[in-house]
Order: structure tokens, then C-alpha cells, then sequence
């Protein structure tokens, strides 16, 4: 009998102080973790749209299929819409990456910004190179080669981490079309 | 009861978690792609575990046997969590880098049975010192792995370049296989200065 | 902040509380007997699980002791401390048991035997032994490739010159040893256990010698000048009975090949404190070497040169004021 009060208890007041500990330090490094993700969403803003302003766009309703995007922002220049940067998350080969990709208006790339990730170093990692990104810069569709890029449209993947490479190069290719989508309403 | 020096000591060279106990190997293998990575793990481990161990043997008189497990795992669970929320705050790359394994500090073999074989057991200084010892005797031995791994994998070691240019990766260093061979490397070393030096 | 705190701190504490009560239900429905005993045995124990009680794990053997199957004393590496501990957790006396420790007995390294062939194989005793009998002269010898040594959990034994020798320091007396060798020469003796018969050849005389320098030969002197009747001959081999053996080294002085490992560095002298002495002569009587003068009532003195420091005066002091120290 006495256990059923003992065990309950101990646990109570074990789970209790620890909740408050948790409470708190969350309490503490709530702020700087959001000025963590908002310091590394404006570094990807400059790369793909220097000196431009954004606008979030509510209300995306899309489809499905584009369920991994998270959002969309338009980006102007003096007021002229130029395009949209397009942040998603991909499935590489150790979990998601998040990605932003700029989009103009006509549908050309003007770069790939990767985000958070857990890809192995000296492989998927080298992702965020700019080695592999800059290959973008300028195109559209793209496809993923192994091996030397040599048609416009082909990236070429970076050596032994083609699933990370594909899933960038999926990304892309899907916020080209959300871009479409977004623009046409 | 062994000296402060010695409990320290054991944790590093006679028990050393990775090179003697064999426990922990699961972040041992994955995460040392990289000599930074190494660093970073091993010493959010050690926090945890000194942590955990100081309050485990705090509280080792209140805690009932039947539920010592769970108890120790709550506290295990709760150092590992703010680890991890600082690491978020301060540290983003380090924390991306680790990913997943961040969380899995709270069930990494080291922690959880240097509490139930030492820290319920010992003083809370005693405790303290094992933790000490043990995490950093993990944090040395994973950064040498990583060392060697990112070295012969990449090129690189804690992101400087080191292998000339010239240098083609033996990129399956930097994956799983490779992980496991130069470990058993390691090891068959180790043993052999054991045995010769005995 | 304080309602944030608040939640987290609620949410979790009633997980636990909730748990906690599933605990306790599990640990009324699941009760196990389990005999207090074992389990404080088994907390008595050091723990590392070597075997060397012969049960494989120390949880087993605390099982067993509290069976009675198991001796009290039985675990080889407990202090003494420990071994008090559980004898009181039985309830029964504790007697003093002798540490224990291996020792090879062949001291027949490659120069002193002849060789019946040169062997180049598996560096393995048991293999050698299939050979023929091995590639010793002597049946009953060390091979000396090594099985005894790979089997020790403490690294005591040391192959050199080809036979295995056992550092009594490091030996916790756990058995694989004797358990691994082929040829059976290796057997547990009382760690202080000093004149060491040195040879398992059963065989005697000039087939002895002219396969080994250092063999027993079988005279049986060590038997004859034996003063306290502690060896024995059994098919031409000594033994010695360490519960009668007073240490003076003798039978190692007079064996005609050295095969009877003492030290006689360690060799100690009897001194008698003249205060403690109460001229009994229990002393003198129990001397095999006319060692003691001194008459009754008188206080006795040792002669030194007589005297081959054995345990006998020691142990006969009714006083303690016999001293054994160094020369």
C-alpha cells in the first residue's frame, strides 16, 4: 500500500522539478533561437535577392503534392515584383534539409540557399558549397547528371552524395512550378 | 574507496568508455565524420553525464528501487533537453551538425549505467569526478576516431586543409564501413600496447 | 513566464505520477520471492564476474551459496572483509582460507631437457602433445607454447625458455590454467606456500636424467630429511603437505637436482625475546636442528648457526616470544 503512494509521488516530484528546469531554460533560449532562424533566413534572403524587400505570402493553398513547402515570399525591387523565394524541405539522405530557392518571374533560378540539415560531412554536406550551388545560378528545369555537367540544363552531382544531390535538384524543379502557380493568382 | 585522482583517471585510460567498456558506440560511429563533431559531442555528453550523475547521487537515498529507471532517465532526459535548447540558441551549425544524436545523449549506454553502477552508489563528489572522467574520456576518444576519419575521408581536420591538394579522399572513411574498420584498428592497437606493456 | 513554467512543470509531474501508479500496480502483480539473501550475497561480492569461484557469474554463485552448494569463502577474489560479510549473511563461522595461487611444476626449459625433434607448428600445447608426446624428452613436462598463459584473465603467466611460469603476485587462483593444460602440471598451492616441488615426472632414476638436467628423480631425500614429516612419495613423486611443512627449506637443500624451488634469501632466523621467555622449553623440544640452549626456568637462546629458520619454536611458544626476521 505504501507504494502506491511512494512510487507515484517520487515520480510526481522527479517529473515536476524537471518540468520547471525545462520551463525555464526554454523560457531563456526561446529568443535567441529565433533570432538564430531569423539571422540565417535574412543571410538567405541577400544570397538569392540582394537588396530587395520581401513580402510573406499567406494564405498558399496549395495542393497536396507541395505539402513540404513551408513559404512562399514574393521579392521586390522598388516596388516591381522580381520573383519569389521558395523555402521547403527536402528528404536527403539523413533527414529533411531545408532549402530556399530564388525564383524570377521568368522562371530562372538565381540561386540555392541550403538550410538547416543533417547530411554527413565531407559528403551530403558539401551541398551547401557553393561548388555545387552556383551551378544553378542562371538556369531553368534542371536534371541531375553523374559525373561532368555538359548541356545547359544539368547539374552535376556532387561525387558519392547523389541522393542529397537529387533532392536539391527535385526541390528546385518543384519551386519553379509552385513560382507558376503562386504568380498565376 | 578509490582516491578522487584515480576514480578520474579510470574514466580516461583504465575504463575508458569507447576503448575498454565498448559502450556508447552508436554516436561513436555516426557522428564522427568530422573533428569538430567529435569535440562538440563528446563535450555535450560530458555536461549531461556529470550532471546527471551529480543529482543521481543527490538524490539516491530518496529515490525507490522500483523506480529507479525511470527516475534516472527523467533526469538524464531533462541536463540532455537543455543541452540541446542551448545548443539550438547558441551553437545552430554545431547543432545541425549533430542532428538527431543530440537527443539520443539520453539514451547513450555511458550516462545511464554510469549512474546505476556508480553514481547510486558513490558520494556526490565521487560522482562527479566519474562523470568527469568517463565523458571526457569519451570526448578523446571519439575526436581521435573523427581525426582519423576526417583526415583520411576528406583531407581536412577540424575544417582546415591538411592533405595537400593532390590528395584524392578515400571517401569510404567518412562513411559507415569505414567508420568500423579504423575503430577496429584503433582498438587492436590499444590492445597490443595493453598486452606488451602488462 | 510563471503560467508557461507552470504547464511545462504540470504536464510532465502528471506523466509521472501517472506512471508512477502504473509502477506500483506492476510491482504488486509481478512480485518475485526473491530470497534476500542472494541479493545481499551477491551485493558482497566484487562483482566482475571471472569465474574463478568455477560458477559462470557472480550472480550464480550468490545463488548457490545461500543453497549451501557454494563455499562461504568460495569467491577467490573477495577481500576479507567481503568474505566476513557473507559468512555472517549465512549465519555460519568464517573459516580462514588459505589464498591460493597456480604454480607450473616443471622447471625443464629448452636447455636443460633434450629435445626429441624441432617442432614448427601451431604454437599450440595441445597440438604439440598429439606429436608424439610432445617434443620434450619427458612425458610429464611443460610444452611451453603458451595455452596456459592465453587463458589468464590477469596476465600472470609468462612463457620463458620454454616453460610457463606463474608470477604468484598477480594469480587469482581461478583455475583455467590448470583446467587448460594438456599435460596436467599445473596445480593450486597456498600462496605462501614456500619449498615448491618443482617436477610432475613420474618416472624415476636414469630414465629421468637422461631426458632432464632437473627432473625429480625419485630418490626420496627430500622425504628422509624431512624433520616434520610433510612429504610424501607418491609413484616417485614428492609432495609436500603444507599443513605439516615448517618452511626450513631442507628438502630444497638436499635434492641432488634442484628440482625443489625455495628461497633462500627469504630464509628467516629465530629470535627469542627475553622478556616474553618463561624458560618452558616447549621450544626446544619442538627444534628437529638443536637450534635452542637454555634449561628449564633459564631463558632460552637460538644458536644461530644451527638454526634453519622453520616455523616449529614459532609455533610452539605458549608466549609469542619467538620472533622470525630476517637475516
Amino acid at each position: 500500500m505504501r507504494d502506491f503512494i511512494k512510487l507515484p509521488l517520487v515520480l510526481f516530484l522527479v517529473a515536476l522539478i524537471a518540468g520547471m528546469i525545462l520551463g525555464v531554460t526554454n523560457y531563456l533560449t526561446k529568443e535567441p533561437i529565433r533570432m538564430q532562424h531569423e539571422m540565417a533566413l535574412r543571410n538567405a534572403r541577400e544570397e538569392l535577392f540582394p537588396d530587395s524587400e520581401f513580402i510573406t505570402l499567406e494564405e498558399l493553398s496549395l495542393s497536396e503534392e507541395n505539402d513540404n513547402v513551408i513559404a512562399v515570399y514574393e521579392s521586390q525591387k522598388d516596388g516591381i515584383l522580381v520573383g519569389y523565394i521558395v523555402t521547403m524541405e527536402k528528404t536527403g539522405y539523413a533527414g529533411a534539409i531545408l532549402l530556399n530557392y530564388g525564383i524570377t518571374i521568368d522562371g530562372m533560378i538565381t540561386g540555392v540557399n541550403v538550410g538547416t540539415n543533417s547530411e554527413t560531412p565531407g559528403l551530403g554536406a558539401k551541398a551547401s558549397d557553393v561548388e555545387f550551388t552556383g551551378q544553378f545560378i542562371g538556369k531553368k528545369n534542371v536534371t541531375l547528371v553523374k559525373g561532368t555537367a555538359i548541356a545547359d540544363d544539368e547539374i552535376s552531382a556532387i561525387t558519392a552524395a547523389t541522393i542529397t544531390s537529387q533532392a536539391v535538384v527535385d526541390g528546385v524543379n518543384q519551386a519553379i512550378v509552385v513560382s507558376d502557380l503562386v504568380m498565376e493568382k | 574507496m578509490k582516491s578522487l585522482k584515480k576514480i578520474f583517471l579510470n574514466g580516461i585510460v583504465d575504463e575508458n568508455p569507447i576503448f575498454r567498456l565498448m559502450l556508447g558506440l552508436c554516436p561513436t560511429l555516426a557522428v564522427t565524420t568530422a573533428a569538430i563533431n567529435g569535440v562538440g559531442m563528446g563535450l555535450a555528453a560530458t555536461f549531461v553525464l556529470v550532471g546527471s550523475n551529480l543529482v543521481v547521487s543527490l538524490l539516491k537515498k530518496l529515490i525507490p528501487e522500483k523506480i529507479r529507471i525511470p527516475a534516472f532517465i527523467v533526469i538524464i532526459a531533462t541536463f540532455v533537453t537543455v543541452v540541446q535548447l542551448v545548443m539550438e540558441a547558441t551553437l545552430p551549425s554545431l547543432f545541425n551538425a549533430l542532428g538527431i544524436f543530440i537527443p539520443l545523449i539520453v539514451v547513450n549506454c555511458i550516462i545511464l549505467s554510469r549512474a546505476e553502477i556508480f553514481a547510486s552508489k558513490n558520494t556526490p563528489l565521487a560522482a562527479v569526478i566519474d562523470g568527469l572522467g568517463m565523458g571526457l574520456g569519451f570526448t578523446l576518444a571519439i575526436t581521435l576516431l573523427a581525426a582519423f576519419r576526417e583526415l583520411l575521408g576528406n583531407g581536412t581536420l577540424f575544417g582546415l586543409t591538411v592533405m595537400g591538394s593532390t590528395y584524392e579522399p578515400a571517401l569510404i572513411f567518412i562513411m559507415a564501413p569505414g567508420g568500423f574498420i579504423l575503430l577496429g584498428f584503433i582498438l587492436a592497437f590499444l590492445n597490443a600496447m595493453r598486452k606488451e606493456g602488462a | 513566464m510563471f503560467k508557461e513554467l507552470l504547464t511545462s512543470a504540470i504536464a510532465i509531474g502528471i506523466i509521472g505520477l501517472v506512471f508512477g501508479i502504473i509502477l506500483a500496480f506492476a510491482a504488486k502483480f509481478f512480485h518475485v520471492q526473491i530470497d534476500s539473501k542472494i541479493a545481499a550475497i551477491r551485493a558482497a561480492l566484487p562483482g566482475i564476474n571471472c569465474g574463478g569461484c568455477g560458477y559462470p557469474g557472480c550472480d550464480l554463485f550468490a545463488e548457490k551459496v545461500s543453497t549451501g552448494e557454494a563455499r562461504v569463502n568460495g569467491c577467490p577474489v573477495s577481500s576479507k572483509e567481503q568474505k566476513a560479510e557473507i559468512a555472517k549473511i549465512m549465519g555460519v563461522e568464517q573459516e580462514d582460507v588459505e589464498p591460493l595461487f597456480a604454480v607450473v611444476r616443471c622447471i625443464g626449459t629448452n636447455d636443460k631437457v633434450t629435445m626429441k625433434y624441432e617442432y614448427e607448428g601451431i604454437q599450440d600445447c595441445a597440438a604439440l602433445a598429439a606429436l608424439g608426446g610432445g617434443n620434450k624428452g619427458c612425458e610429464y613436462s611443460c610444452l611451453g607454447m603458451g595455452n596456459c598463459s592465453r587463458v589468464c584473465p590477469t596476465d600472470a603467466i609468462e612463457i620463458d625458455n620454454g616453460i610457463a611460469i606463474v608470477d604468484r603476485k598477480k594469480c587469482i587462483a581461478c583455475g583455467k590454467c590448470a583446467i587448460e593444460c594438456p599435460r596436467d602440471v599445473i596445480s593450486l598451492i597456498p600462496k605462501s606456500a614456500e619449498p615448491i616441488i618443482m617436477c610432475s615426472s613420474l618416472n624415476r632414476g636414469k630414465e629421468v636424467k637422461s631426458v632432464c638436467k632437473v627432473g625429480c628423480i625419485g630418490c626420496g631425500i627430500c622425504k628422509k630429511v624431512c624433520q616434520f614429516d610433510a612429504i610424501e612419495m607418491k609413484d616417485n613423486n614428492p609432495i609436500i603437505d603444507y599443513k605439516k611443512c615448517e618452511d626450513c627449506g631442507l628438502c630444497a637443500e638436499k635434492c641432488p637436482t634442484g628440482c625443489i624451488e625455495f628461497d633462500f634469501k627469504k630464509r628467516k632466523i629465530a629470535f627469542i625475546e627475553e622478556e616474553k621467555c618463561i624458560g618452558c622449553t616447549l621450544c626446544k623440544k619442538a627444534c628437529q636442528f638443536e637450534a635452542v640452549e637454555g634449561e628449564r626456568k633459564e631463558i632460552h637462546k637460538i644458536i644461530s648457526d644451527k638454526c634453519v629458520g622453520c616455523r616449529a619454536c614459532y609455533e610452539a611458544c605458549p608466549t609469542d616470544a619467538v620472533h622470525l626476521i630476517s637475516r
